[in-house]
């Protein structure tokens, strides 16, 4: 069974960064190894297609990749890594959700609406989760999915923390009051 | 999970069980796609790669070096163009001294402009001046 890395991400990245060669694979490998499963359940809430998510979970791995020396100029960490990891998994699916409308007749991705964690499945918990706005769906996820603090929410999200604090709790209290769900509260 | 003191908005935790489940991916991350990853890794921090990186700057200093080189021999090699040509001794009198700033003044050269003349003078007046303090 392999043993679980003790380092940090700060220190994983500052090897990346600037340690020798067999260091920075060694580093990266941790540090994918450690987020993967994260980024393409991230993936997945958008694209909702498997082949698609691993594109995206590619992508977004690469993209981390280059800001390392060389070619590029290091990365600098002022949030967790998780954040940098979820922007940019979200930013490549809708990317290529674009593409993929642009190439088929009917695309499945509007860009009108922003595209939120979608949930396909006809169970009630689908059912709710679905009647909830995007944005309220999206924080509902990151908060209690991802485990993040409202704080990162607000950074990932790029919106005031109080937008957070209200979304969350708009969406809670509707989830309340949710016959989908009702019998959890009950307990 | 409680993140911050002063908030309280939660959820049961069997709903949060719920939506974790949920949220999970049809498949696994294929060991395809574990290995891209680690070789574009490998790519990445190649040794080469790292080569390219510290070699730059001495192609940089190198390919600066030859310019400066050209440059120079450019102008060593302009005719009539330096005062190193110009400050000679022009009457073949064994010295150089005001006379052969005159012989150079009546030579019908163009390419002698009266600024060059002037500074040749004040050259060889420079001259007469070292010598007069030994």
């Amino acid at each position: 069974m392999r043993q679980v890395d003790g380092r940090s991400d700060a220190e994983l990245v500052g090897l990346c960064n600037s340690g020798s060669r067999r260091a920075a694979i060694d580093a990266f490998q941790v540090l994918y190894t450690r987020h993967r499963d994260y980024v393409l359940r991230v993936a997945f809430r958008y694209v909702r297609d498997t082949d698609l998510a691993l594109d995206v979970l590619q992508e977004t791995f690469t993209y981390l990749l280059r800001k390392f020396p060389p070619p590029g100029n290091g990365l600098v960490l002022n949030a967790q890594l998780q954040t940098l990891l979820y922007v940019a998994a979200k930013n490549n699916a809708i990317s290529l959700l674009r593409k993929e409308s642009r190439t088929e007749a009917n695309g499945r991705f509007d860009p009108e609406q922003m595209p939120a964690p979608a949930y396909r499945d006809d169970s009630d918990l689908g059912r709710l989760l679905t009647g909830l706005a995007p944005e309220q769906r999206e924080v509902v996820t990151l908060r209690f999915v991802d485990d993040l603090a409202l704080q990162d929410i607000a950074e990932i999200l790029d919106i005031p923390l109080g937008t957070v604090k209200s979304r969350l709790h708009t969406a809670v209290q509707a989830m309340r009051n949710s016959p989908y769900v009702k019998d959890f509260f009950d307990k | 999970m409680k993140h911050e003191e002063d908030y309280d908005e939660q959820l049961p935790d069997s709903l949060i069980g719920e939506l974790k489940t949920a949220d999970k991916p049809d498949s696994l991350i294929s060991a395809k796609v574990d290995r891209t990853i680690a070789r574009l890794a490998r790519e990445q921090f190649s040794p080469r790669a790292e080569r390219r990186r510290l070699r730059a700057p001495v192609w940089y200093a190198a390919a600066a070096s030859v310019a400066l080189a050209l440059f120079l021999l450019q102008i060593q090699l302009r005719p009539d163009s330096g005062s190193a040509g110009m400050y000679s001794d022009v009457d073949e009198s064994g010295q150089i001294d005001i006379a052969d700033v005159l012989a150079l003044a009546r030579r019908d050269d163009r390419t002698i402009t009266q600024s060059e003349l002037d500074a040749f003078a004040m050259h060889v007046v420079s001259l007469d001046e070292s010598g007069d303090d030994t």
